[in-house]
């Protein structure tokens, strides 16, 4: 259910679906509180100012008991969340929700992550850094017009072959 | 006063050469670099780190007279190639059953770029020799280059003290943070080298291999319906391609080169497909990679220097109108 759940954030559920899902809703606290932590990953993400803190306070109490992901990237400035990808969602959710621990209990979210970035830079979860094949190929044809290539020989190709662990990653 | 002035004139004479000592010793040691990455037969691991995640891969470089051979192996995770015959360049994606193929441009030679650029190199990096140390057991000299401007990362390299060829090197964004290294664990220089280690693991030929080879021809009219409204200073186009589209979609790419010497910025022009193109970034290491819609193209533009460099070029340019 907990899928539909996010589909229905993103609108996209099918009407049936979506007032069968609005139903369940209603009756089971369970998914009310997912579509509470889901709004509020959802706020978080996108930076949105006046996220509640009353519902983080709960949502943290649960998630001192839940592991946490680190995420070694970023997030991304705005946009739709993929929660509605039955598989991915539990797993992005459990990420997503991770850095918004991290975010609510850190002064500086940043300092966290991996490699920095001012926080103006819009920024792309790394569940969605899987880059489409056009961007290998570009990796490579940048890397073989780069004037490094001459100082490092073949070396700096390793991140155009690299890129497709980070992007299997969860 | 006078006195005083000859003093200044006197003590000015003194430190010029010593600076430009410094300077020109530092530029040498790239030149020196740069050749020794060419004409040397060595083999080696290096262990490549981002991120939090390292790689240790194994690196093969042979010359004869067949020109240059060269050969990476990922050795952790899936055993990843990338294969250089002269400036043939293939690189084999076993999980993807893929093998891209690429044609190196006119960078294969840093050494033939370093003349016509020392000066600009210096005017957009501080470069300077720093201490000798060692590194997979080899003396090594430190060389920094490091930029004047928020547009580009700094770099540290650490050559072979006497063959000059690279060791470490790192990439260092602007809160001096290592956002990206190279280091030889342990290197082998003018050893024998057998011809067949450089060979791919992979037969490409085989069927199951779905072969990328994007063909790319120089172009001077490339990409001249484009308007840059931002100049990056330092940054000089330096090749324009149009690129066939890939597996016969019958669109065609065009492709930018922008380079200060070191770094470069590729700028990669489609076709847009679909309308949902949003907004996105990524990192690859050191490269950072910013898309973007204009009109009815995709705009891709990449390379190792910071996002926001990349998002003022990126959001500066828009189509000529006609």
């Amino acid at each position: 259910m907990k899928p539909d759940i996010s589909a229905l954030l993103d609108d996209e559920l099918e009407p049936g679906a979506a007032s069968r899902t609005i139903d369940a809703l209603r009756r089971e606290k369970e998914l009310q509180e997912a579509w509470n932590v889901y709004h509020l990953i959802g706020d978080a993400l996108r930076r949105s100012p006046g996220y509640s803190h009353d519902l983080s306070a709960k949502v943290m109490a649960r998630l001192m008991e839940e592991p946490v992901l680190f995420v070694p990237a970023a997030l991304p400035k705005r946009t739709r969340l993929r929660f509605a990808l039955p598989l991915a969602a539990a797993v992005m959710g459990m990420a997503a929700v991770g850095w918004v621990a991290l975010s609510l209990n850190a002064p500086q979210p940043h300092e966290l992550a991996a490699r920095q970035r001012p926080s103006s830079q819009p920024v792309v979860h790394p569940a969605e850094q899987s880059p489409s094949g056009a961007l290998k190929e570009y990796l490579v044809a940048h890397q073989a017009h780069s004037p490094s290539g001459g100082i490092q020989g073949v070396a700096p190709y390793v991140r155009s072959v690299s890129e497709i662990r980070q992007g299997g990653r969860p | 006063m006078k006195r005083a002035l000859v003093l200044l004139a006197l003590g000015g004479a003194l430190v010029a050469p010593a600076y430009s000592d410094q300077h020109g010793d530092a530029l040498a040691w790239l030149q020196k670099m740069a050749a020794a990455a060419q004409k040397l037969n060595y083999t080696g691991t290096f262990t490549y780190q981002s991120g939090g995640s390292s790689e240790t891969s194994r690196i093969t470089h042979l010359v004869d007279a067949a020109g240059e051979q060269e050969k990476l192996e990922v050795l952790d995770g899936s055993p990843r190639e990338v294969v250089r015959s002269n400036d043939e360049v293939k690189c084999f994606l076993p999980d993807d059953k893929v093998v891209i193929v690429e044609n190196r441009g006119q960078y294969k030679a840093f050494p033939a770029l370093l003349p016509a650029s020392v000066s600009n190199l210096g005017e957009y990096y501080q470069i300077r020799k720093g201490d000798v140390s060692r590194v997979a057991g080899l003396d090594s000299q430190l060389v920094i280059l490091e930029p004047r401007d928020a547009l580009r990362y700094g770099h540290h390299l650490w050559a072979d003290v006497n063959s000059g060829l690279i060791l470490k090197a790192r990439t260092i964004n602007e809160r001096n943070e290592t956002i990206e290294q190279f280091a030889f664990n342990q290197l082998q220089i003018n050893g024998i080298i057998d011809r067949e280690t450089l060979k791919p693991r992979f037969d490409s030929e085989g069927k199951a291999w779905r072969i990328h080879n994007a063909r790319a021809s120089q172009s001077l009219s490339a990409g001249s319906d484009w308007l840059f409204k931002v100049q990056l200073p330092g940054f000089k186009k330096s090749a324009g391609m149009k690129r066939q589209a890939r597996r016969g979609s019958g669109t065609e790419t065009t492709h930018f080169v922008f380079t200060d010497g070191l770094a470069s910025i590729s700028v990669f022009i489609e076709p847009l497909a679909d309308q949902k193109a949003e907004k996105a970034t990524y990192s690859v290491g050191a490269i950072n990679v910013y898309k973007r819609a204009a009109g009815k193209h995709l705009l891709t533009v990449l390379g190792e220097v910071p996002m926001a460099t990349l998002m003022r070029l990126g959001d500066g340019m828009e189509p000529r109108k006609k």
